[in-house]
């Protein structure tokens, strides 16, 4: 009897594991786009209240940003400063390609940085600022959608891995 | 990066090879002209005419290059008609014109930029600072120097400003203030001077001229303040404050003579008040051999024409 009981708490304990680990995954994406959000809030600042040019945003956001951003930034802000002719974009492209395989930064992450790019070299400020706001939104709404999506799952998985345990319990009785 | 590799950082990747192939020497080229749909044309000494020419695509993308790829960050200098690059070199730029806030233009369509290379001269002023200091106070006199464009008025200037900073065998250094309207003193590159302008100098890089000075004897205390190009009247009554509060002035302006700028409307109230008190007149010949002649206050002449250069 004892021993369908700890099948029954193997399979719950195992189902319950791979959902923590669904929901960390999850939670990684979310952490990594919310980092994402609070570089752009600060390019934003900088941009409007002292009009700085991006090199030297890069440079002094890799100050503050916690990894990966930080290298990542400072990576293009070298880049930049070595003035070797390729334009931010081609940079930028370049350094979130090189992440294969320096992976902290997920799928989900490298695909919005890449999008990030995408948003900088407008000509007027006002412009720069729209765009980088627009995709600000962008962030937000995968943040929301991300983080929905994880408590959906989480409860999901929850109740499938104790219904799981109990039908496991039920069979071997 | 090497002296000849030194003209690449103006331009793009895509533009570069055209660059290589001409093997110029930066340390000879004065000025870059690029004019939309017309041969690139640089000036060393002489013009030369090289065997490319920009379209307006090409135009666009060394102004976004120049910016860093990021334009918006200089919008009041697109307004101004120029950008200052590292290096303290100034680019020139316009085309088509649009209006911006307060009836100021901005250029909508960039398709002229001259591109003017700013090469340091240390020592040129080794000749000249001694007619610069009251022979008996040691201390530094008011002076302006003369001269029409492209003969070296700032060149002079700045390394002048360097020898009262740093002082010489004969003359302690002093408090140097540099009003850089237009980063071309010292070569400014976001605030930072490139360009030696001395271990005592302080330099106020945009703004103009009057809050310069006002923020310099407010709060730096210099000795001497210096600024390139005066000419409106408003820069004379900045430089009046300047005196007013004890501090010595070194200025240049456009000008052929001191006579020339006796009869300047703008400048007659310095003149008049006997304010400056040494005249540096620049001329260069044909050979491009700059000279220099020293007048005092009543125009009497220190120091016949010299050449200037740098000691061997």
């Amino acid at each position: 009897m004892w021993q369908k009981f700890i099948a029954g708490a193997c399979v719950m304990t195992g189902a319950l594991g791979f959902g923590w680990s669904l929901c960390g995954e999850m939670n990684h994406d979310i952490a990594l786009l919310k980092q994402q959000k609070q570089i752009l809030l600060y390019m934003i600042g900088e941009i409007t209240y002292l009009h700085r040019p991006m090199e030297e945003i890069f440079d002094l956001i890799a100050l503050k940003a916690d990894p990966p951003y930080n290298l990542f930034l400072a990576e293009i802000a070298q880049k930049m400063k070595e003035r070797d002719g390729r334009s931010l974009i081609q940079l930028w492209n370049e350094a979130v390609h090189d992440r294969q395989d320096k992976t902290e930064l997920s799928q989900t992450g490298k695909s919005y940085l890449l999008k990030m790019g995408n948003c900088f070299e407008y000509e007027g400020e006002q412009l720069q600022v729209e765009a980088l706001g627009l995709f600000g939104t962008e962030l937000d709404s995968e943040i929301d959608r991300l983080t929905a999506k994880k408590n959906e799952n989480s409860r999901l998985i929850k109740a499938l891995s104790t219904l799981t345990g109990i039908l496991c319990i039920i069979l071997f009785l | 990066m090497a002296a000849e590799n030194k003209i690449l950082q103006f331009f793009p990747q895509r533009l570069r090879g055209d660059w290589e192939r001409c093997g110029l020497d930066f340390g000879q080229i004065q000025e870059i002209r690029l004019r939309v749909n017309q041969p690139v044309k640089v000036f060393c000494g002489r013009e030369r005419t090289l065997p490319f020419r920009y379209g307006e695509r090409e135009m666009e993308e060394v102004f976004r290059y120049l910016c860093h790829d990021s334009v918006y960050a200089y919008e009041e200098e697109r307004k101004q008609g120029y950008i200052m690059v590292e290096g303290g070199h100034r680019i020139g730029i316009t085309g088509e014109l649009t209006t911006a806030e307060n009836g100021r233009f901005i250029a909508k369509y960039i398709r002229y930029m001259n591109i003017r290379l700013a090469h340091e001269q240390k020592e040129i002023a080794g000749r000249i600072i001694k007619y610069l200091y009251h022979a008996r106070e040691r201390t530094p006199l008011n002076t302006l120097i003369i001269s029409p464009p492209g003969v070296g008025k700032t060149t002079l200037l700045r390394d002048t400003i360097r020898l009262l900073s740093n002082g010489t065998s004969e003359h302690q250094g002093c408090n140097v203030g540099v009003i850089d309207e237009r980063g071309e003193i010292a070569g400014a590159y976001r605030g930072s001077a490139m360009l030696d302008c001395g271990e005592r100098t302080d330099v106020i890089t945009g703004g103009d001229k009057q809050q310069g000075i006002s923020i310099l004897v407010r709060t730096f205390a210099p000795r001497v303040i210096a600024i390139d190009e005066i000419g409106r009247s408003a820069d004379a009554e900045a430089i009046l404050h300047a005196g007013v509060s004890g501090c010595r002035i070194l200025a240049t302006m456009h000008g052929e003579s001191v006579e020339d700028i006796r009869n300047k409307t703008e400048m007659e109230k310095l003149i008049h008040l006997g304010l400056i008190e040494r005249f540096i007149v620049l001329s260069m010949n044909e050979q491009m051999d700059r000279y220099f002649e020293i007048y005092d206050r009543e125009g009497n002449r220190l120091c016949g024409r010299s050449l200037l250069r740098a000691p061997a």
